[in-house]
């Protein structure tokens, strides 16, 4: 029996032995999957999908809120890399956070390896220290972490970054603008004015009609279009917020911990 | 007159043509040369970074020197060698063309490793007493200095990608034809690059 094994086994250990190579021959920096949501599973196992959502929701509405990012990676194992490295690689791979804010907070589980590590974006410094984030590790994530109640001290831990965050910045940013920024307005209104001007001179004047007619008619086109352009922007921007990638980058900060 | 008009006419062609490339050349020179002024502020901008990250754990030490003497009172010698070797790498002022100097920059890197060195023997050390174990100021100490190590380690990595890509600008051909042109104002840098004992050094578990 074991001196036969089936074709099945055989083709599957082989399959072990290939990847058990690639593997090996791409351990370089850690390539974290796409980041979809707040809350990624690397592991694929260790929180159940319904957590991932809800954690998902509460994440998304602290971005909507506060402007804060905050992104929970639970990775399935560290494979001999530190878990600072794999935070800084996969912090700056999603680009938590705004671009030039760089208010990111990337938190990142290794159950395997019982390690967390909580990443802050370079904008984010003063308003969630390292001393804060060891903290909020050993006093908030720590205790749920060693039950194995990962989604708990996610969720948990999450809500203690957000509250240091927003006691750090207590004048909020206010929730993204909806509707238009003063200059798309301003664009608008001109475009219109120019549209408004060709199409008065077209009505009144014959002679513009008969010098300009088919360049105002062009004229008229391109106007239309760019108000189509502008009100398409002015729609996309009122209803954003739901990312948590958006240029952020991280320059190391952040605390870890062994539970 | 037909035959006057042919020379001028080939030599104006000949004339423009050579205007032409000359301005393509000044121009494509121009753009090269700012791409080495890029490259270098960016080099400026990432080494400022890690001078601050250098300094911030210049200034952790002090503290945390005086917290463990407190409690430890037999580790006077580590002590000793940690306050020593703060000194000795700030004595160390590096100014912009020292950048360039592999002498002045290894000097520079083995004064920050010896630092390193002396302060993991320290938080070892500490380890090993209960009451600075269990002392919150040391804990905050500890995580800060943690903190700093781990920045200092990115903004590194950061400064020898920049410095990378500055130095490859500039042994390319464009940028050395450019650079010879200009009078030789970009000097190709020198990696920050930790010994590998410092970075095998005696970890440190928080």
């Amino acid at each position: 029996m074991f001196g036969l094994p089936h074709p099945g086994v055989r083709g599957a250990c082989l399959l072990l032995i290939v990847s058990g190579l690639f593997a090996a021959a791409t351990a370089g920096p850690y390539v974290p999957p796409p980041l979809h949501g707040h809350v990624v599973d690397a592991s694929g196992r260790m929180l159940a999908p319904g957590d991932v959502m809800a954690l998902d929701r509460k994440l998304g509405a602290i971005r909507k809120q506060t402007g804060f990012a905050i992104v929970a990676l639970v990775v399935g194992s560290l494979a001999d890399a530190s878990i600072e490295d794999v935070a800084y690689a996969a912090f700056n791979a999603w680009k938590i956070g705004d671009q030039g804010k760089d208010n990111g907070v990337l938190v990142v589980v290794a159950p395997v390896e019982r390690k967390v590590h909580i990443e802050t974006g370079k904008g984010v410094g003063g308003a969630l220290t390292d001393l804060q984030a060891n903290d909020i590790i050993r006093t908030t994530m720590g205790p749920l972490l060693a039950q194995g109640r990962i989604a708990d001290a996610i969720d948990a831990g999450t809500a203690a970054i957000a509250v240091a965050l927003m006691q750090d910045a207590p004048a909020v940013k206010p929730a993204p603008r909806r509707g238009m920024s003063a200059m798309k307005l301003g664009f608008l209104v001109g475009a219109l004015a120019v549209g408004a001007l060709i199409l008065i001179l077209s009505i009144v004047s014959p002679a513009f009609r008969t010098k300009v007619g088919p360049l105002g008619n062009a004229l008229g086109l391109v106007g239309k279009v760019l108000v189509g352009i502008v009100s398409l922007f002015g729609g996309k921007k009122g209803g954003g917020g739901g990312s948590a990638g958006g240029g952020g980058k991280s320059g190391g900060g952040g605390s870890s911990g062994s539970y | 007159m037909t035959i006057l008009a042919g020379r001028p006419n080939r030599d104006s062609h000949r004339l423009a043509a050579l205007v032409v490339g000359l301005v393509l050349g000044f121009v494509s020179g121009c753009k090269k040369y700012d791409q080495l002024v890029e490259a270098n502020a960016t080099c400026d901008e990432k080494w400022a970074n890690l001078d601050a990250q250098l300094q911030r754990r210049y200034d952790l030490i002090p503290n945390l020197v005086e917290t463990v003497k407190a409690s430890a009172k037999h580790e006077s010698e580590t002590l000793t060698k940690v306050t020593e070797a703060r000194s000795a790498a700030t004595q160390i002022k590096l100014t912009a063309d020292d950048l360039s100097d592999p002498e002045k920059m290894l000097a520079f890197q083995k004064a920050q490793d010896q630092l390193k060195g002396s302060l993991s023997r320290l938080m070892v050390v500490g380890e090993a007493y209960p009451d600075l174990k269990a002392n919150q100021s040391f804990h905050a100490l500890q995580v800060q200095l943690e903190g700093t190590e781990n920045r200092i380690l990115r903004a590194r990595e950061e400064y020898n990608g920049a410095v990378k890509t500055y130095n490859a600008e500039l042994g390319k051909v464009g940028g050395s034809v450019v650079n010879k042109a200009t009078g030789k104002n970009f000097k190709p840098r020198i990696y920050f690059s930790a010994s590998v004992e410092a970075q095998t050094a005696p970890t440190v578990k928080f």
